[in-house]
């Protein structure tokens, strides 16, 4: 779980190395940045959900109940 | 129109609400994803009710029959009717118009279809609008020459023209 708020981090400073387009005449360093941003954008998402159940489980509206 | 049906398991966009309203309308016409066949082969078919449609394996995209309901009628393609707009789901992307799919190139593979399709009947390709979670909004997504690249970038912030035919369509 630290490491999913960690990801996201780095996907909204856009720390997430990006490569320009011919670095590689093979396309794996294009390949692999494009893996390390599905990972970040991944776990961002899983943050931003847990992010939401704790909200909704502190204001006790989970489950419909307000 | 082409939409996706959103799988909850892949945290996508979901664009679930304008599909409903256009069956409801029955415009505009809605084509969906099929995938299948070749690799990166996906097909947009006629949608004509939401019901029938089937989840499919791994990740539970549904998708509807080939023909329609109580028929041996194949459904329209979207290849031979043709396109206005195309909505996109994606892992990342940027304000360049620049687009990170899940690494299948089906969306790539379509979208360079539905062009060839279009520039043969003379008319425009499809509006491609891309649909993002804010968390998936980064400075710059790793493109290459495949990689097809949005006009439109939708948030809950707003829709935003990426490239200069988009800009044109967001002012109206």
């Amino acid at each position: 779980m630290r490491a999913a708020p960690a990801a996201a981090a780095l996907l909204t400073r856009g720390r997430v190395t990006v490569r320009a387009m011919g670095a590689s005449p093979q396309g794996t360093e294009v390949a692999r940045d494009k893996a390390a941003l599905r990972r970040a954008s991944r776990a961002a998402l899983q943050a931003a959900d847990d992010a939401n159940l704790a909200r909704q489980s502190e204001c006790g509206c989970w489950g419909g109940e307000e | 129109m082409g939409a996706y049906l959103a799988a909850p398991r892949l945290r996508e966009v979901d664009p679930g609400a304008a599909v409903r309203a256009a069956l409801e309308r029955r415009a505009p016409t809605m084509f969906v994803p099929v995938v299948g066949g070749a690799p990166a082969s996906m097909r947009l078919l006629h949608l004509d009710a939401e019901g029938g449609l089937v989840e499919t394996k791994p990740f539970g995209i549904r998708e509807p029959a080939p023909c329609y309901a109580g028929s041996s009628t194949p459904r329209r393609d979207a290849l031979d009717a043709g396109l206005d707009l195309l909505l996109l789901p994606g892992a990342a992307f940027d304000a360049a118009g620049g687009r990170l799919g899940r690494g299948g190139g089906y969306y790539d593979a379509f979208v360079a279809a539905a062009a060839a399709a279009a520039a043969a009947r003379g008319v425009a390709p499809p509006l491609l609008v891309g649909l993002a979670f804010a968390a998936q909004v980064c400075p710059s997504v790793p493109v290459e020459a495949h990689d097809a690249r949005l006009d439109v970038l939708v948030t809950a912030g707003g829709a935003a023209g990426v490239s200069e035919r988009g800009r044109r369509a967001v002012r109206g």
